[in-house]
Order: structure tokens, then C-alpha cells, then sequence
């Protein structure tokens, strides 16, 4: 049996038959099939290992933990209490205090999609409402409105900001998305022309010129007295970036249909739209979960670009933090506390993707 | 009941739909532009591109064509042009060298480092370019100063401005030399591609290094002589609080090429295990059935099938890097977005005009890659399909 690698094949057949145990056997076979590799696996052992030390010792062991201001920061490692002194800042934002629950009940409303995509014994219909209801009802608990006070978004601001653009820009984005994934496969040809137009312009250009029409441009096509919250042009930037990316994505689950699927829309006299919300798509989405849920890590990611107009999300408190006199010089913890809280949520979502990929492929086999 | 009727004929339905929508499209952008001409005149900004010409009155550290304040807002954006074009083709070579070092890494037969390379790769691409930008920035910043500068191999300095590297000491003399190099170039591997071409079958061993390095070193240096444009070389020495000579890469240029380079690598990386993996067993199998080495296998059989299949996917991460280069932004680095989409935009109030001419200047690369990429599809893919 080969191995699919560069390393040299090393078959069973070619090992002594009296291997001591399985494990030995395995990093024989492993790290150290040749002098060469032997020579290299030891290497990034030693260097790893060292490696291992010294950021656990600068992680953990010489840190500081306990403290509050600068003054506390006497170990040699790192220093984690801008972190901890600012985790309300973090999270929240500049949220009342009071009223916080509203944003963790908002956190656990977002976070609630994620289980839904898998469990597959609810009804799709109820995914699909709860989708719907999710952006407006995230909106009501974050900004208030009957029964509850009302907050000013510019308190909004942390985390909250961040999972807010993430989750609502998706849910809007993806009726758009749907939408051009259509009128590209259109056969009229304005509307077909139309909605190439829009998705290559869009797929062409940086968010961040985007995002600059967002916060100086879209004044000025507005009539006088019109004015828009920050938080939501920035938000509607995203909507219609993200929408023209997905267009892509469901266009290939659409592309993915077999032939036989339409024709026999066709031939039980349903009606394009009738033929489309019935049959195809149902079955496009459910296809498309695992990279429309890829695409969402990437938004969630782009999320972090809004700081460039003024909106204060996670990175933006991150970089206030580093800059007060009070945490200056403590950049390293701060940013790798972003890092981490980055790479945590979005490694999970890509690997919960590739699962619900692969379950996908079980049950068409 | 005519009219139902022709409306229920399906030619005269979809018609009457089309024009529908273009109408609508077309009342939208006459309101959106209306409204804006009305602002306009409120707030008495003349449109149009004239203000182009006129002074800039900014300062752009790092400029690759002369430039200064007085000059015109077009110069300005010119530079900033120039370098997203440098910071984007800079990144683009060193993201490509550490991505395809993490990619066969990633399917190296040792567990131990294609472990390590998949969390590497897997870190890399799950945290924001924002956050890898801030934080080399940081890291940057945080280096010794001009005083205490860390001297590399004794013609480089690396402090907290930057990185200081020789350079021409007539900088126009480097531009005739590069385009000397790249005809002899382009005329080498035209010439080497013809050759090599003629014996498929041979591949690239031994036997065709010459020809190769012929094509690729001999004719590039030939024209390079030839063409007597030498410079001498301006090696910084440092002056106790600043650098005489050479030409320093400032923080900011810095910063944004090592945090581009690193986390497009993690997805260059991924392209190409991708690419390895998708080669099918059997032709591995084969090429071990044919006694073939698995070094030799590996580059005659395997990496030629891997690359077609790469290339699309390659360029568009290229794409991605220009597009990205924008975040220049966030560090004060003037490129495209930040000189002509930040500050001539602030300066001028021509909100309409920057943006569009940033947007538009994005469209044509990427207009140029997909032209290029149809090109390369036409030529390599008819024949390898």
C-alpha cells in the first residue's frame, strides 16, 4: 500500500514482525520511517516542545491574573487584566448594566440557529420562521421597543456588535442571495443581465470602499432629513456584500439540480414560482447548508471591517483598549484575546460545516 | 379581455415583467441621483473629476514616484495606486512561498508536522485580517528604536520605523533594469517553452537543465547587461538617530505585508493540499507500480495533475489579496483606499467621484485577472481537457 504522501512507503510487510506494541509501530511507521524523517520529526518535536513551554509559561504559569490596574502586572508573563477588567466593555459594550440580560438572551437567540440546521426532525418550516423572526426580535431585545426601554445604539458596541452584523447581515442576505442566484439562471435577459451586473460589481470591489459608501456616500443620496443610524447603513452594506456572495453559492446548489427535478415540476403544471419555492429550492438550501454556513464564518469575519467607519465592534474596543494610558503596552494579550475568541467561534462553525457536509453525503448515498 | 388575454401569452408576460423591472431599476437610480444633485447643490460641491488637478496639500510617506504635497490630487492617487500595486504583489510572492511550504507540509507523510501545519493553517485562517494587521502593526511599533536597530547581516536595519534595505542609488535606473529583466524573462520562457515542448516526454529532468536555466537565468541576465542600466548599490549606514541611505519600508507597509502574506498563505496552503489530495489514488498507485521513487512520482505525476486544477482557484486568492491590500486603512498605510478613497475624499467632499474612481480601479483588475484567467483557461485547459 502506498502512502499518498512524499514520505517513503514503508508497508507493513517491510516492518519486523515482532513489533513491540501498536503504538510504537504507529510512530515508527509515522515519525520515524527513515533516518531522514526520523531526523525531522525530532527536530519539530524539540522545537515544539520548547515552543510549548514558553508560551505556556508566558499563557499561564508567569501570568498575571488577579488585579486591577497596570500596577498588578509584576509577573514576567502575560498580563490579562485588561481583559478581565474590561469583560463588560468586551462583551457589552457600553450596554446598562441593568439591562444586560436582554443582550445575553439575544446571544442565546442567535447561538440557538446553529442546533436547528442539525436536529432534522423539526419540521423545516420552523427553522425557516425562526430565521425570519430572529433579526427583529434580536432588534426589539437589543434596542427596545414595546415593553421594553428603549437603548441608544450608540451604546452599542463589543462582541454584541459583532454577533449582531454577523447573524442579522446572514438572515437578510439570504433572500437576496436567493433572489440573484435566481434572476442569474433567469432566461429573460434584463432581469439576467441585471442581476450579473450586480453580483460581479459587488464581488469585485473591497468591502471597505463599500463600507466608506456606507458612512459618507449614502447621505447624500438621501433626501435632506433622512438620517439613518450608523449601525444599520453599515449593517445594510453587509446585507447586500454578503447577498451577492451567497448568489454564487446558491447558484451552484441550483446548478447542482439534476435535470429531471424541473422537468418534473414542469410536467405537474406548477408554476415557476410554485416550481422554485416547492420543489427546487427546499432542496438547494438543505444542500447548501455547509457552505452557506462557511460563507457565514466569512462574514463574521468581515464584521470586524466596520470599525474602519467609526462602528465600535469587538476589535474596535480591543484597539481603544490598547490605546488608554491606563493598559498601555499590554497589546499582545489584548489581540491574542481576540485572536482566540475569533479563531474559537469560527473553527468550531467551519468544522460543524464540514460534519453537516459529510452527513449530507451519508444520506444521499 | 383582449388584454388579459395577450397578457396571459407568455412572450408578452415575461416583455411586459422585463420592462417592468428595468423601469424600476431606472426610477430608482433617477431618484438616487436627483437626490444627490440636489445635496450637491446645498451644500455647493460641483461634481465632476476637475478637482483631480487640483493641489493635494497632503504628505504621503512612502510614494514610489516622486511626490509632494503640491502636487495634484491625481499624482496622489497615482502613488496610492502604486502602492496597493506593490504591497499587493509583494504579499503575493511571499504569501505563495509560505503557502505552498504549509501546504505540503499539511500532506506530509509525517504525522507529527502535518499536525502542526493543520493547526497552523487552521489558526491563521479563523482569525480576521484585521486582527493579524493590528497586531503586527503593534508588533512593529514595539521594536528597538533607530538607536538600538537590530542590523541584519550588516547592509539591513530593522527598528521601529521600519525596515531599511539598500537600494539604487538612482531609483530610475531600477525600473529600466526590472523591465530589461522581465523582457529577457518573458523571451526566456517563450524560447524554453517552445523547446521543452517539442519532447514532452522528457519532462523536466536533468537532461533539460540547461535549456531550462538557459530561458530562465542566461537570457533575463543577457538583456540585463545588455541594456547598461546598472546602478550602484546605496547601502544605509546607520547615524545614531536615523538611517543615511538605502530605502526604508515604514511600519505601516511592513505591518500590512507580513499580516497579508501570512493569512492568505493559510489559504494558499489549503488550495494546494486540496489539490494534491485531489489527484486519484490510482495514480499514485501507478507510479508505484511503475517503480517510480515517491520523490520522482511526486514531481512527475503527481504535482503536473495538481497544478491545472489550482490555478483558478489561486488567482482568485490573488485577487482577494489586492482587494485586501485596502485594509491599508486601518494602519495609515497610503494605498488606493486610504490617499484617494480617505483623505482626497475628506479633503475635497467629492464623496461620489473618489469612491467611484476607487471602485472603478478595483473593477479593472479584476476585470484584467478574469481576462487573463479566460486566456490561460483557453491555452492550458483545451489541451489538458
Amino acid at each position: 500500500m502506498t502512502t499518498t504522501t512524499l514520505s517513503t512507503p514503508t508497508s507493513s510487510q517491510t516492518l519486523p514482525p515482532r513489533v513491540a506494541s501498536r503504538a510504537w509501530g504507529w510512530a515508527r511507521r509515522q515519525l520515524f520511517p527513515s533516518p531522514l524523517q526520523a531526523l525531522l520529526s525530532m527536530a519539530t518535536l524539540i522545537l515544539s516542545g520548547w515552543f510549548a513551554y514558553v508560551a505556556l509559561d508566558w499563557l499561564v504559569f508567569s501570568a498575571t491574573f488577579v488585579g486591577t490596574s497596570q500596577a498588578d502586572c509584576t509577573g514576567d508573563g502575560a498580563c490579562w487584566l485588561p481583559i478581565t477588567q474590561r469583560l463588560g466593555l468586551f462583551v457589552y459594550g457600553f450596554y446598562p448594566e441593568t439591562q444586560r440580560w436582554r443582550v445575553d438572551i439575544a446571544f442565546a437567540l442567535a447561538a440557538g440557529v446553529f442546533p436547528l440546521l442539525y436536529i432534522k426532525r423539526i419540521d423545516r418550516r420552523w427553522t425557516l420562521a425562526y430565521l425570519v423572526l430572529l433579526p427583529f426580535a434580536m432588534w426589539w431585545l437589543l434596542k427596545g421597543g414595546p415593553g421594553l426601554p428603549d437603548i441608544s445604539s450608540t451604546r452599542f458596541a463589543g462582541i454584541l456588535v459583532t454577533v449582531f452584523l454577523g447573524v442579522v447581515g446572514m438572515v437578510f442576505a439570504l433572500p437576496i442571495g436567493i433572489l440573484l442566484a435566481l434572476g442569474r439562471r433567469s432566461k429573460k435577459p434584463v432581469i439576467r443581465v441585471l442581476s450579473v451586473l450586480y453580483i460581479e460589481l459587488i464581488r469585485s470591489v473591497p468591502v471597505i470602499t463599500l463600507l466608506f459608501m456606507a458612512s459618507l456616500m449614502i447621505q447624500l443620496f438621501l433626501p435632506s432629513g433622512w438620517n439613518l443610524d450608523i449601525l444599520l447603513r453599515v449593517l445594510a452594506v453587509l446585507v447586500l456584500f454578503t447577498a451577492a456572495y451567497m448568489a454564487e453559492t446558491v447558484r451552484g446548489g441550483l446548478q447542482g439540480m439534476p435535470k429531471g427535478q424541473y422537468e418534473a415540476a414542469a410536467a405537474l403544471g406548477f408554476s415557476y414560482w410554485k416550481a422554485m419555492g416547492l420543489i427546487i429550492l427546499p432542496q438547494v438550501l438543505r444542500n447548501t447548508i455547509p457552505p452557506l454556513l462557511t460563507q457565514f464564518v466569512g462574514l463574521f469575519k468581515e464584521t470586524t471591517l466596520v470599525m474602519v467607519v467609526g462602528v465600535l465592534d469587538v476589535v474596535g474596543i480591543a484597539m481603544s483598549t490598547t490605546s488608554t494610558p491606563e493598559w498601555i503596552g499590554r497589546e499582545n494579550e489584548v489581540y491574542l484575546f481576540l485572536a482566540l475568541f475569533f479563531f474559537a467561534i469560527c473553527f468550531a462553525l467551519s468544522r460543524y460545516a464540514r460534519y453537516l457536509e459529510r452527513q449530507l453525503e451519508k444520506s444521499r448515498q | 379581455m383582449f388584454v388579459t388575454r395577450r397578457l396571459q401569452n407568455a412572450r408578452v408576460l415575461s416583455a411586459v415583467q422585463q420592462g417592468a423591472v428595468l423601469l424600476l431599476v431606472a426610477a430608482v437610480f433617477y431618484w438616487l441621483i436627483h437626490e444627490a444633485s440636489v445635496n450637491l447643490d446645498a451644500k455647493g460641491i460641483a461634481s465632476g473629476f476637475g478637482f483631480l488637478t487640483d493641489r493635494a496639500g497632503y504628505d504621503i510617506t512612502f510614494h514610489l514616484i516622486d511626490y509632494t504635497p503640491n502636487d495634484t490630487y491625481f499624482r496622489a492617487y497615482l502613488v496610492g495606486l502604486l502602492n496597493t500595486l506593490l504591497v499587493s504583489l509583494m504579499s503575493i510572492a511571499l504569501a505563495t512561498l509560505l503557502g505552498v511550504l504549509l501546504g505540503v507540509c499539511r500532506v506530509s507523510g509525517n504525522w507529527l508536522i502535518s499536525r502542526l501545519s493543520y493547526l497552523l493553517v487552521e489558526f491563521l485562517r479563523n482569525v480576521p485580517l484585521v486582527v493579524h494587521l493590528i497586531w503586527w502593526y503593534s508588533l512593529v511599533l514595539a521594536l528597538p528604536s533607530v538607536r538600538q536597530a537590530i542590523e541584519l547581516f550588516d547592509v539591513a536595519f530593522l527598528s521601529n520605523r521600519g525596515l531599511t534595505i539598500p537600494w539604487a542609488s538612482d531609483g530610475s535606473l531600477v525600473g529600466w533594469g526590472l523591465l530589461w529583466l522581465c523582457l529577457g524573462g518573458l523571451l526566456g520562457s517563450l524560447a524554453m517553452g517552445r523547446y521543452l515542448a517539442r519532447q514532452p516526454w522528457k519532462g523536466l529532468g536533468p537532461s533539460r537543465w540547461p535549456a531550462i536555466l538557459g530561458g530562465a537565468i542566461a537570457l533575463p541576465l543577457l538583456c540585463y547587461l545588455i541594456s547598461d542600466a546598472h546602478w550602484e548599490w546605496d547601502v544605509p549606514v546607520s547615524h545614531g538617530f536615523s538611517f543615511a541611505g538605502g530605502v526604508a519600508l515604514t511600519p505601516e507597509l511592513l505591518a500590512l505585508w507580513l499580516a497579508l502574506s501570512i493569512y492568505s498563505s493559510s489559504y494558499i496552503a489549503e488550495i494546494v493540499r486540496g489539490a494534491i489530495q485531489s489527484v486519484p489514488r490510482g495514480q499514485y498507485e501507478a507510479a508505484d507500480a511503475l517503480g517510480f521513487r515517491p520523490r520522482k512520482a511526486m514531481a512527475k505525476l503527481i504535482i503536473p495533475q495538481a497544478i491545472y486544477p489550482m490555478i483558478p482557484q489561486i488567482t482568485s486568492t490573488y485577487l482577494n489579496i489586492i482587494k485586501n491590500s485596502s485594509l491599508g486603512v486601518v494602519v495609515g498605510f497610503m494605498e488606493l483606499v486610504s490617499s484617494t478613497g480617505g483623505t482626497t475624499l475628506n479633503q475635497t467632499g467629492q464623496a461620489i467621484e473618489c469612491i467611484a474612481l476607487v471602485m472603478a480601479t478595483y473593477c479593472v483588475f479584476s476585470l484584467v485577472t478574469s481576462a487573463l484567467m479566460n486566456f490561460y483557461n483557453h491555452r492550458v485547459g483545451l489541451r489538458t481537457h
